[in-house]
């Protein structure tokens, strides 16, 4: 018997005795046989899953053809020309792209090893995003794939550059050179955060500069390539392959090098921009590459979470000879750069290269900032660690050691006590006593310090989380903004749903520009299912009661377009439906197929009726306008005529040369116009079918034709995404829309003839027919619309896509907010009504007019006359039954908002009244002048209660705080707090530049925002705690000068407006953007939210208010 | 008739060196699937071999395995099942080499690899007890390749090896328990 069968025996026996008892026998006294035995048993015992599954072939495996791409290859649409680097991921190559435009790119391959799936997948999550990005000091990277032998590469804009420290040594660039292109990197690093991207693998060879026009230009490199490549350690396999692909760990963050970096953030870039700097000002990294080199990984891990670096100056000053080189390289001598780097710059160092993330700087921009106020000669924000600091940062590392220590400790004295009272004299006792009190009471402290430090550790965490969270939000936000614009409306969607709070305690953090998309994507009047099939046609009954749909399956659905309730649904045909036309009788419904057949049913029953055999793919199907007769269009180039009371073929037009997508009468059914394949439009001669003229011009196939209702023009649509507009009598081309980007299937013309409407892609655009100008566009199909009719009274409009539904959509409205042309010259202030219902606005009106309108239609209510000069401010009393004014002036005046007239002048101040607020309670009204004074009156006597000098120049703007206790005012380059009752000063925030033009206070009154306008500068807009005057935000973003900025009421938003022509809503925890609005080309001069937070009202320089709406949707 | 059937033929009949010439042939079948399929696979699919051998079968023998006699089948599997150990084994043998910096420039160094342990390394070693077993009990080893790196069931490998499924369960259990001591003691 041979082991095996023993073996197999011996399992078979369950009782241990007994099998012991076999083994004994069967072993025969081979000692080294039975311990083996008992070897296996006890193996087979822990065998689990072992083997049980074949192993999956690796990526490796596949690279059968061992060929490696090297310069003349061609990979995809690239051909390989030299090589230009490898690195730790591949190898790089300048490649020639050849289409669609010609031009040369940086193409890197990775190193076989990879999942190349994987890459590519991650690579196209973050495409997006990648794609948002546009800065000078970025390298775009345009595109991924998998070249023929399975490795993934990323083709990127080909940088002839030299990586950075090289570039700075070569040139011998001083420190001061070195920091100002040291700040361009963060500047760009920035940008990236701004649109979501996290590099993860900043370096120096990662970021490029090359002279142009004979300044040096930094380039950052790789963008999104870290990500793709992976940085999920959750697994040996992929922590192998992390440690095979990301080069060096000399510039990671701590928390990168963890196994499982998930939490990587915008600060972990931070830091290795200080290890960057860091080598700029010392020509050597933090921790020493050599011993990076033979370091295990662990311990790697453990120098990053532990060790702290030498600061810069001690680095250089222990450095010894290299010294004098580096010295050298930087045009300076050892003892002045030691003295230049002491200090202020080892301070920012140090502070990017803090362990612990929430220590670093903010952003790339905070760190940034700082580097100039360094080069400026200013206070830097990075200081030295106190002690204390310095005493936590050891306990957090050696928390259970020092933790038991303190507790031993404890203990420990306690018994020495008790031996010492027994032993000493009294007076010594009570003296030890004492000490063992005191130092009872450290260790209990140390204790108490070590367990709130663990709950705040907790707490940091749950922080971390939200705020990644918030990031993530932002990031998906600004998504929605770009999938919006480009009408991709099933990822706008899909990032949507991506931010509904689930069970897993996720906090909700949907505000205004979640419910702002939301609504848009669902801006249609009615979206229309039938079969789940692509709808390929769709046409109003000429009563406009009745909408039909064809779709790909052959059926045909009929919907009331008011209510979007089906009223008729049949199979029409066995393959798709191409063309579907209501008879003008409305009795009738003609159809077109796949299956060359004109098929006509009863309208009301879906009853076929009549089929007339074409030939080919029946194309389209019209009825003549009298209803006398059918025309059809086919695949073949041939238009047919048909008697459509006895079906005879009654002539065919033949011409085209290839096929016909369109066929359409015109209005008084005397002339037939078709669209064809062969890029021509013809007009025919609709009684004897004979061709009038040809329209040539379109550049691809014309997929869609339509007569002007009164039979002058005719527009048609190619496939390219033109429209044209011709002549029809005298058959020229008289204008050509274009916008539309390719996919163009239909055309319509509104019955009044003003407008024409095109479906193409994932769009519906309205046009004016007579000018050629884009008047707006309808997103929300996911996929390419295929057919648009109007319904006859032109208030409709229909559209049937791809994507399975027919939408119905509002032709006044469609998606544009709400539009207040109120005629007047630039808005200067707009106000809610408490009650939301009405809007006051005042504008650069010299007559001094304020209107009051309904905010929801923004019909006029009242006028308000009074004032001589313009007025720069409306403000409602709380109860809403008063309106208070500033003007130019020097008065404010206090109106009855029922009757318009005029209750109280407010007369004293020696300047403009720019700005009028109430107090809370309504019985008090701040007034800021131009006088450089506030005041503040009764409201109910317009009797002046007290005058407070503002900071220093005009007082742009003063508001009481929520709860009427201060007063908040903003002058030349500092905004004022004030005790509202005593008028005493409470503090005044300085380090603002120019003039303040707006301030506001949270609703909770914990926060100030401050809005500054500087001439020529975007300007400033930022976030104070009021409590302490401390600055937390600044939000940059804005191209101009903005003139606006409020707190959403639930203080949770701000919302600004600029001369850049936007309106920006932004996240008030993290200072990130969140919307942009069109608001007004000319400038957005005021901005506000609805007292419910749901709309925000933005009035412009041109005088034009818009009302954009987020309420939310029923079920959100 | 194809190359491969006509090998079998041979093997059936006698030919000592017929089973040499059959392993290259369903070698580079199996590389060759292996390459496509890579290519085709979605993101987050990995390849079995099970799918592969039972396709390059189809591909070389021209019929189901199913429809041939068992003993041609069980030389196939047979030679299928060495194939693909082969092919993982070298493939793991590469990428070990890989991260040991074989064949890596001297300006890699510049960009310091990080340290890793061996990701294929357990594969190489339960190769290497493998081979010992094989020396020990051959049955048992050719069974471990059927059902491991052929990824045949049970009841395909006892027909390919001509034993009884109960044997085939029983010497399964005892080539796995072996390897696994041999793998955590040897």
């Amino acid at each position: 018997m041979n082991e095996r069968s023993v073996f197999a025996a011996a399992l078979d026996i369950a009782d241990p005795v007994e099998r012991a008892a076999y083994l004994d026998a069967a072993c025969g006294g081979d000692a080294a046989l039975r311990k083996h035995l008992d070897e296996l048993i006890a193996a087979q015992e822990k065998l689990g899953s072992f083997l049980a599954k074949p192993p999956p072939l690796p990526e490796g495996t596949a690279d059968y053809k061992p060929v490696a791409e090297g310069p003349g290859a061609v990979v995809g649409p690239y051909k390989l020309m030299e090589q230009i680097g490898e690195g730790g991921f591949g190898l790089v190559f300048v490649a020639e792209q050849q289409r669609p435009v010609r031009r040369k790119v940086a193409l890197k391959i990775l190193k076989p090893g990879m999942d190349t799936r994987e890459v590519i997948a991650r690579f196209e999550a973050e495409r997006q995003a990648l794609a948002l990005m546009d800065h000078p000091n970025i390298a775009k990277v345009f595109d991924a794939g998998t070249t023929e032998t399975g490795r993934p590469y990323f083709v990127m804009e080909l940088v002839k550059g030299v990586p950075f420290v090289e570039f700075c040594d070569g040139q011998r660039l001083t420190t001061r050179e070195r920091l100002d292109l040291f700040l361009a990197v963060c500047q760009a690093v920035q940008h990236a955060h701004g649109k979501g991207v996290i590099h993860r693998d900043l370096k120096p060879s990662n970021i490029l500069v090359a002279p142009h026009d004979g300044v040096p230009v930094v380039k950052v490199i790789d963008f999104g390539i870290a990500k793709a490549v992976g940085q999920r350690l959750t697994d040996k396999t992929i922590y192998t392959r992390f440690a095979q692909m990301i080069g060096t760990p000399l510039y990671m963050s701590p928390e990168q090098a963890e196994i499982n970096a998930l939490d990587v953030d915008t600060r972990s870039d931070v830091y290795s921009l200080g290890v960057v700097l860091y080598e700029l000002l010392t020509g050597t990294t933090p921790f020493d590459r050599g011993r990076f080199a033979t370091a295990a990984y662990d311990e790697i891990r453990r120098i990053l979470k532990e060790e702290e670096p030498p600061k810069p100056s001690t680095r250089l000053s222990t450095m010894g000879e290299p010294l004098s080189g580096i010295s050298t390289r930087r045009k300076t001598e050892p003892a002045k750069l030691s003295a230049f780097v002491k200090g202020d710059l080892d301070w920012i160092v140090m502070k990017a290269l803090e362990k612990d993330r929430e220590r670093r700087y903010e952003t790339a921009s905070a760190f940034a900032a700082d580097v100039r106020r360094f080069l400026a000669e200013e206070p830097v924000e990075a200081r030295p660690p106190s002690a204390w600091y310095r005493f936590r940062k050891l306990a957090r590392r050696n928390k259970a050691a020092l933790t038991t220590a303190a507790l031993v400790a404890g203990v420990l004295l306690l018994g020495t006590a008790l031996s010492t009272w027994q032993a000493v004299r009294a007076t010594r006792a009570e003296k030890t006593a004492v000490a063992e009190r005191d130092e009872r009471e450290q260790a209990r402290q140390d204790e108490a310090e070590q367990w709130r430090r663990a709950d705040q550790n907790a707490a940091e965490a749950r922080d971390n989380a939200l705020r990644a969270s918030r990031l993530l939000y932002v990031a998906h936000m600004n998504l929605a903004q770009r999938a919006w614009q480009d009408a991709d409306v099933r990822r706008l969607r899909e990032l949507l749903d991506r931010q509904r709070p689930d069970q897993s305690g996720v906090p909700d953090l949907r505000g205004f520009e979640w419910h702002y998309w939301r609504r848009l994507c669902h801006s249609d009047r009615h979206t229309l299912e039938g079969p789940a099939n692509q709808v390929l046609c769709v046409a109003f009954d000429p009563a406009g009661k009745r909408l039909a749909g064809s779709f790909q399956d052959g059926t045909v659905t009929v919907w009331d377009p008011e209510t979007g309730r089906q009223t008729l649904s049949f199979k029409g045909a066995a393959q798709p439906v191409w063309g579907v036309a209501f008879s003008p009788d409305g009795n009738s419904l003609a159809g077109s197929g796949q299956d060359g057949f004109v098929r006509v049913w009863d309208a009301r029953t879906g009853q076929e009726t009549r089929s007339l055999r074409h030939a080919d793919i029946v194309t389209s199907v019209v009825y003549s306008p009298d209803g006398t007769r059918l025309a059809s269009s086919s695949g073949d180039g041939s238009v047919k005529v048909w008697d459509a009371t006895t079906g005879k073929d009654l002539f065919t037009l033949k011409g085209h040369t290839n096929c016909v997508w369109g066929v359409a009468f015109s209005p008084d059914g005397k002339r037939l116009a078709s669209g064809s394949e062969d890029k021509t439009v013809r007009v025919w001669d609709s009684e004897n079918g004979k061709m009038s003229f040809t329209l040539t011009g379109h550049a691809e196939g014309v997929h869609a034709v339509a007569f002007s209702p009164d039979g002058k023009r005719l527009a048609s649509g190619s496939y390219n995404g033109t429209v044209k507009v011709w002549d029809a009598v005298a058959g020229r081309e008289s204008l050509t829309f274009k916008g539309h980007p390719r996919g163009l299937h239909g055309v319509a013309f509104s019955p009044d003839g003003k407008q024409v409407a095109s479906g193409a892609d994932r769009m519906v655009k309205l046009w004016d027919a007579a000018t050629g100008q884009e008047l707006r566009t309808l997103r929300g199909h996911g996929d390419s619309v295929r057919s648009i009719a109007f319904s006859p009274d032109g208030k409709m409009l229909a559209s049937g896509s791809h994507d399975r539904t027919v939408k119905v959509w509002d032709t006044a409205t469609g998606q544009e907010p709400l539009r207040i042309d109120g005629g007047a010259p630039g808005v200067t202030a707009v106000v809610f009504s408490p009650d939301g219902k009405h809007l006051a606005v005042s504008s650069q009106d010299w007559s001094g007019t304020v209107q009051v309108r309904e905010a929801a239609t923004g019909r006029p209510i009242h006028s308000f006359k009074g004032h001589s000069h313009l007025v720069w401010s409306v403000a409602f009393s709380p109860d809403g039954k008063r309106l208070a004014t500033g003007s130019q002036d020097k008065t404010a005046k206090v109106w009855d908002t029922a009757t318009g007239k005029e209750i109280v002048t407010l007369k004293g101040h020696a300047d403009a009244v720019r700005s009028v607020a109430f107090s809370p309670d309504g019985k008090r009204l701040v007034s800021g002048s131009s006088d450089g004074t506030v005041k503040v009156w009764d409201a109910a006597t317009g009797k002046e209660s007290r005058t407070l000098q503002g900071p220093a120049g005009a007082v742009n703007n003063v508001v009481f705080s929520p709860d009427g206790t201060r007063l908040a005012g903003g002058g030349d380059r500092a905004v004022r707090v004030w005790d509202a009752d005593t008028g005493r000063e409470i503090r005044t925030l300085t380090g603002l530049a120019g003039q303040i033009f707006r301030v506001d206070f949270s609703p909770d009154g914990w926060r100030i925002v401050s809005g500054s306008m500087i001439s020529g500068e975007p300007g400033e807009i930022k976030v104070w705690d009021a409590a302490t005057g401390q600055q937390s935000l600044s939000l940059r973003g804005h191209a101009n000068v903005f003139l606006s900025v409020v707190f959403s009421p639930d203080g949770k938003r701000l919302a600004s407006g600029s001369w850049d022509g936007t309106a920006k809503v932004w996240d008030a925890a993290t200072g990130q953007e969140t919307l942009t609005l069109e608001g007004s080309a000319a400038g957005v001069t005021s901005v506000v939210f609805s007292p419910d937070g749901k709309r925000l009202v933005t009035g412009g320089q041109d005088g034009v208010v818009k009302v954009w709406d987020a309420t939310p949707l029923s079920g959100e | 008739m194809s190359d491969v059937t006509r090998i079998l033929e041979a093997i059936e009949q006698g030919d000592p060196h017929a089973a040499d010439r059959l392993l290259p042939l369903v070698y580079d079948e199996l590389r060759k699937l292996a390459a496509r399929k890579m290519a085709e696979e979605k993101p987050g699919q990995t390849l079995q071999p099970t799918a592969l051998v039972h396709e390059a079968y189809l591909r070389l023998v021209g019929a189901k395995p199913q429809a041939a006699p068992w003993n041609s089948r069980g030389h196939f599997f047979a030679a299928a099942a060495e194939a693909m150990r082969r092919i993982l084994v070298e493939n793991a043998r590469r990428q070990a080499s890989l991260k040991r910096g074989g064949g890596r420039k001297r300006e890699d160094l510049s960009e310091l690899d990080l340290p890793a342990p061996e990701a294929r390394d357990d594969l190489l070693a339960l190769d290497e007890a493998l081979t010992r077993l094989a020396a020990k009990d051959a049955l048992a080893a050719e069974l471990v390749k059927l059902r491991y790196f052929a990824g045949l069931t049970s009841a395909q490998a006892a027909e390919a090896l001509g034993i009884s499924p109960r044997t085939a369960d029983r010497t399964w259990v005892y080539a796995r328990s072996w390897l696994l001591h041999e793998l955590q003691n040897g």
